[in-house]
């Protein structure tokens, strides 16, 4: 059996990887492309700005979306992995994750205009005085990262305007396949493409002088990165996870990154929403049980009468109800209360009021007080029941079918045989025996749960993980869906190992090795 | 075998039993030392709001000496305060510079005094929905109208539009010299501004936050970055005075040092040192103006997606706001949002046009509540965008060509689709100016619907059914067939595009619908990837730079030209203009380019939107200005019901 496990353990890394590599390129290839969301908000407004292609760069440049997409993901891979590779990171006392500065590049294709790139004096190695408190330590790595950010901008944007003076200089000698919609010239641009550019289109001082530009920025740019780079080196923080092999090889926590849309951690973003979501499932799910499974039993047992024609029929009906219909009915009609009963409330989980209100409910001057518990129950009412009214019609169809298969089974009939009363063959033998499917579906549908139900969060304005994640793909929220995926993944694949576990547990003729 | 209830199951009863007790006790302890804290919160509040009382007691006596001081100085012959007045070059103040002319615009306070009026109550909390959550309120690193509209209730800047003239008044600035060819403007703080923990505002504060905050690459404001691009440097001359210097002498450097929101640096400062921790914020907002967000710690800020609420700040320095709070709820299905509005949740709410047009008839809605529509310079524009220019640079459209632009809109019943479609919500636009604001030419009328002209123009420019097929051609015999883009998910442009392709049809032009996701618009239009294109421009002030989506240099990388309209006259129009620095001047010059779109018709204009608002009886004093809502003269009247049911 722990083979078997070890087994099933192993094969799901390559499954994951498969798996968010389908999410990744499928974001990657949908229309607008991985960060659609960078670029939502600057439309349908009249503001004026700077050069689209320097604020695209900037951004970018802060999400690496100017990787190839491929690259993006193997990077995205090394930061969830739990084994990484190289020099660890090191972890702030906020609890930030540092990393070591990520590289610069050089401007494209300068080495036909320029032979030789700037040279960049490596720093010395920084060591920081034992005497150097944290406050002081963290005070100069601070200020060398802020240096460099600053000069890594400077450096981008000469970049760009660099890659915009080429771009313009190629469209003027008719070489417009070399140019990117924002008017920068491609980066993978032929070196013949640049030098027609330099010499033909007429323009080349200033493109001689937009490069100089260009390579000075880069230049100190590089220079500050080496010396962001000697601070680090120096470990300003304690480093993150554990050594296996030093220098090489140590095991982390995961990092599933920032939300571009949100612009923080996905991690407090799921945080959030999780919670609120299993709530709600965990009010529905037993609700479903508590009815469905006793109506499956009392419709096996009474098979063919009116309760199990009437229960059939009426389940059947609710699970075709469509959800968005039936929640645009609740908050119609029991919800308002203009044109219905205005029983219930509208939106979101708590009344206004609810902060102030104690955690039970008390009499305060003969008025009633809800409480936070009951304030809570009463909003969660009309989402629960949009949850509950579909799964009455599978769950109870199994319970009757897996029942009326055990009826049918030798050692029922040899029970009877026996005179062991009915009661008690129903509740102990075949109830028992009917329940391995039913357990089983509960592990299938814990992983749907934290999916969220996307319609019912949005109509009752709920922000659980359905919220989150039609935004998130609204949006292209590379790190969202991302971090979503993989772990939808991970729970999905742990239920199925557990169910899997569990037949062999149950069942002593089921065995894996 | 039966089941016997054994003493284990007993032990684990007793358990199960003690642990719930236990529970409801800890709730109840719990319960009790809430019910103190709040007792003492209530304390500490009417002590606050006790000190801010006397605050603005002390504040009022300094007030009337300086009154005094300057009845004496206007007795002994200086001139000060009105618009507009000239300094003698003697008497000039002692921060101001040589030979330049002085301005000020006098006290900042209400436009409508609340306080005169009949019935006036002070408090009560004002409850307004957001249509969607915005995911943070931060400043500077807000990304959207949400965020916006919620800083601009905390944070105040150097100046503002007058809610009716629209012009820019001094707000945090008292008085201010500008530099006749524009490359410096002088700027002297108010005296009492201070923020909302009393600390004043200082001209250190003004510089920190552009430079070291806005400017500072290490916070996520690249959108603000991108937008402030005339401002060169700043200098503190004094702790009231500071001064901006300009790139170039620009139409706009005087809005955008007057527009960005002063932020104060000693509470500030501490938070941006790790950036990181700043950029993920949520809720770190705090300024000078009439409101403020009650807790503000980078440990205890307000995350999504709580409601957002604004408590009265008693420390404001301007004239103290009647409302004592302002609540914001975000519900995103607008269904929800009106139910729950007509169910007593909220005080305002925007309505889609199709449930304002519902509610028209419904008596009972209208007896309780009020139906708010009105034009003002934050509203927008709809247009079809035609493209002048090749395709994805594929080849022409047919719509380089003027005449055939001006056959469109001859064609498109513009009343038609606003009296139908937009349910009479929308009056004409004629130019990107919205009618509003002085940037518009009065004197343009709109096109007719003339589908005879429309014909007229096509053959002018070579487009008549040759074969007889009903359908134009062209000399080369290549028929009229265009391909019209729209956004999904409106059933309102839906039935625009639709109306639109029979009109074509009838004439012999076949148009194909293409509908897109919202996400890939900028996608197409980077790309120049259409034929004919609608969707609507919004904008934020009464002045818009039409150069960003006007001049042919905008067509270039990526430019907001993306209908690729090149036009020599306008050109020179927008550089003249943007080089203008009179305001009157300026608007002769924007009136000439007015009526070189309404003559070139790059767009077809069809209509301005109204602002429109659902409010509750009880809400007093909302004014609809030209400049969209002033939330700090709003009243609650305690005449009619509470909203609770």
């Amino acid at each position: 059996m722990g083979t078997y496990i070890l087994r099933r353990l192993i094969l799901m890394v390559p499954t994951l990887i498969g798996l968010t590599l389908m999410v990744f390129l499928l974001i990657a290839m949908s229309p607008g492309g991985i960060g659609a969301a960078l670029n939502v908000s600057s439309g349908g407004q009249m503001d004026s700005g700077t050069s689209k292609a320097q604020q695209q760069a900037y951004l970018e440049d802060r999400y690496g979306l100017d990787d190839p997409v491929l690259i993006q993901y193997v990077r995205w891979l090394g930061r969830v992995s739990p084994v990484k590779f190289g020099q660890r990171d090191q972890i702030a006392p906020t609890g930030e994750v540092v990393r070591a500065p990520k590289q610069l590049k050089t401007p494209p294709r300068y080495d036909v205009i320029n032979d030789t790139l700037p040279e960049v004096e490596a720093p010395d190695p920084v060591v920081f005085d034992e005497s150097m408190t944290q406050e002081e330590q963290t005070r100069a790595y601070r200020l060398a990262s802020q240096h460099y950010t600053r000069l890594r901008a400077d450096s981008i944007r000469t970049r760009t305007i660099y890659l915009e003076t080429l771009g313009r200089a190629l469209r003027e000698i008719d070489q417009d396949k070399y140019v990117e919609r924002t008017g920068t010239m491609k980066t993978d641009a032929p070196k013949r493409a640049v030098e027609r550019a330099l010499t033909e289109s007429g323009m080349e001082s200033e493109i001689r002088e937009s490069l100089d530009n260009a390579l000075s920025a880069y230049a100190s740019a590089e220079r500050a990165r080496l010396e962001l780079k000697a601070v680090f080196d120096a470990k300003p923080f304690r480093e993150a996870g554990f050594p296996i092999i030093p220098g090489t090889l140590s095991v982390a926590a995961p990092d599933l990154g920032m939300s571009f849309s949100r612009g923080r951690p996905v991690t407090a973003l799921i945080a959030e929403a999780l919670p609120i979501t299993l709530l709600l499932n965990f009010i529905a799910i037993p609700i479903i049980y508590i009815i469905a499974v006793p109506s499956g039993m009392l419709a096996a047992t009474h098979r063919g009468s009116w309760f199990d024609v009437l229960s059939g029929g009426l389940y059947v009906a609710l699970w075709s109800v469509p959800i968005v219909w039936a929640c645009v009915l609740m908050l119609g009609y029991l919800a308002n209360n203009q044109s219905g009963l205005g029983a219930f409330p509208v939106t979101g989980l708590h009344s206004i009021e609810a902060q102030d209100m104690t955690w039970l409910p008390s009499f305060n001057d003969g008025h009633f007080v809800r409480g936070f518990i009951l304030d809570t129950l009463w909003h969660l009412c009309l989402p629960v029941a949009a949850l509950v009214y579909t799964g009455f019609a599978v769950l109870s169809k199994q319970t009757r079918a897996a029942m009326l298969d055990n009826f049918n089974a030798d050692y029922v009939r040899t029970a009877k045989a026996k005179g062991v009363p009915s009661r008690d063959i129903v509740l102990r033998h075949v109830f028992r025996n009917s329940l391995l499917p039913i357990i089983t579906m509960f592990v299938s549908i814990f992983p749907a749960m934290l999916a969220g139900s996307v319609v019912v969060e949005k109509v009752f304005s709920v922000p659980g993980m359905g919220s989150l994640v039609i935004e998130a793909i609204f949006l292209r929220d590379r790190e969202v869906l991302l971090a979503n995926a993989f772990i939808i993944g991970v729970v999905n694949m742990l239920a199925l190992l557990l169910a899997d576990v569990l037949y062999a547990l149950a069942d002593p003729r089921i065995s894996y090795d | 075998m039966p089941s016997k209830f054994g003493f284990k199951d007993f032990i684990l009863m007793v358990l199960v039993l003690i642990t719930m007790i236990l529970v409801i006790l800890a709730m109840m302890q719990d319960d009790r030392t809430f019910q103190n804290l709040k007792e003492t919160e209530a304390k500490l509040n009417d002590i606050e709001s006790n000190l801010a009382r006397m605050q603005r007691q002390l504040d009022t006596n300094d007030l009337s000496t300086k009154l005094d001081e300057i009845s004496r100085q206007l007795e002994s012959g200086v001139i000060v305060s009105g618009s507009s007045s000239t300094a003698q070059r003697s008497n000039l103040p002692d921060w101001a510079r040589e030979g330049v002319e002085i301005d000020s615009t006098g006290p900042w306070g209400f436009t409508t005094d609340p306080y005169d009026q009949d019935g006036f109550s002070d408090g009560g909390e004002f409850t307004e929905y957001f249509e969607g959550q915005p995911p943070k309120i931060t400043t500077f690193l807000y990304a959207d109208v949400y965020g916006r509209r919620v800083n601009d209730l905390v944070m105040e800047s150097l100046g503002w539009y007058d809610p009716i003239s629209l012009k820019m008044q001094g707000r945090l600035a008292e008085s201010w010299q500008y530099d006749p060819n524009g490359e410096w403007l002088r700027v002297k703080i108010r005296d009492n501004a201070r923020f909302s923990d009393g600390e004043p505002v200082t001209a250190e504060d003004v510089r920190w936050t552009y430079e070291d905050f806005l400017f500072n690459q290490e916070i996520e404001a690249e959108r603000f970055r991108s937008v402030y691009n005339a401002i060169k440097s700043i200098e503190v001359i004094s702790e009231k005075v500071v001064e901006f210097t300009f790139f170039e002498p620009r139409f706009d450097n005087f809005d955008q040092a007057f527009g960005f929101k002063i932020a104060p640096k000693h509470i500030y400062q501490s938070w941006t040192e790790s950036p990181a921790a700043f950029n993920q914020s949520t809720g770190l907002l705090v300024g000078s103006g009439p409101y403020k967000l009650a807790r503000v710690s980078p440990d205890d800020q307000w995350t999504p997606p709580s409601d957002i609420v604004l408590v009265r700040n008693d420390l404001y320095w301007g004239p103290r706001t009647p409302l004592a709070s302002v609540r914001i709820k975000c519900i995103s299905d607008s269904l929800a949002r009106l139910t729950d509005y007509t169910n007593g949740g909220g005080d305002m709410m925007r309505p889609n046009p199709s449930q304002f047009d519902e509610q028209r008839a419904n008596e009972s809605f209208n007896e309780q509540h009020d139906m708010r529509e009105w034009y003002n310079m934050r509203g927008g524009y709809s247009f079809i965008g035609w493209q002048c220019g090749p395709r994805n640079n594929g080849p022409l459209t047919p719509f380089h060509d003027q005449r055939v632009r001006l056959a469109m809109t001859h064609l498109i019943d513009r009343d038609r689709i606003r009296r139908d479609i937009s349910k009479g919500l929308a009056r004409p636009a004629t130019g990107p100016f919205l009618s509003s604001t002085p940037q518009s030419n009065p004197e343009i009328e709109p096109y007719p619907h003339d589908p005879e002209r429309a014909k007229e123009l096509l053959a002018e420019a070579g487009w008549i059914d040759r074969d007889g097929d009903n359908v134009l051609e062209n000399e080369r015999g290549d028929e009229f067939v265009f391909e019209f883009t729209f956004g999904q998910g409106s059933e309102g442009t839906l039935r625009m595009v639709t109306y639109i392709k029979d009109a074509c049809a009838a004439v012999g032009i076949r148009c194909n619908l293409r509908p897109i996701d919202w996400s890939v618009l900028s996608d197409i239009l980077n790309r120049r990837d259409f034929d004919a294109i609608t969707f609507a421009w919004s904008a934020s002030a009464p002045e818009s730079d039409p150069n960003q989506i006007w001049h042919s240099n905008s067509i270039a990388n990526q430019g907001d030209n993306f209908i690729q309209w090149s036009s020599p006259d306008a050109d020179r129009l927008i550089e003249e203009g943007r080089r203008m620095l009179n305001v009157d001047e300026r608007m002769k010059v924007w009136h000439q380019l007015h009526t070189v779109f309404h003559e070139e018709q790059p767009y077809t204009f069809i209509s301005e939107s109204p602002w429109l608002r659902f409010t509750t009886k009880r809400m007093r004093n909302m004014q609809e200005y030209n400049s969209g809502l002033e939330y700090h003269e709003f009243w609650i009247s305690r005449e009619s019901s509470p909203m609770t049911n």
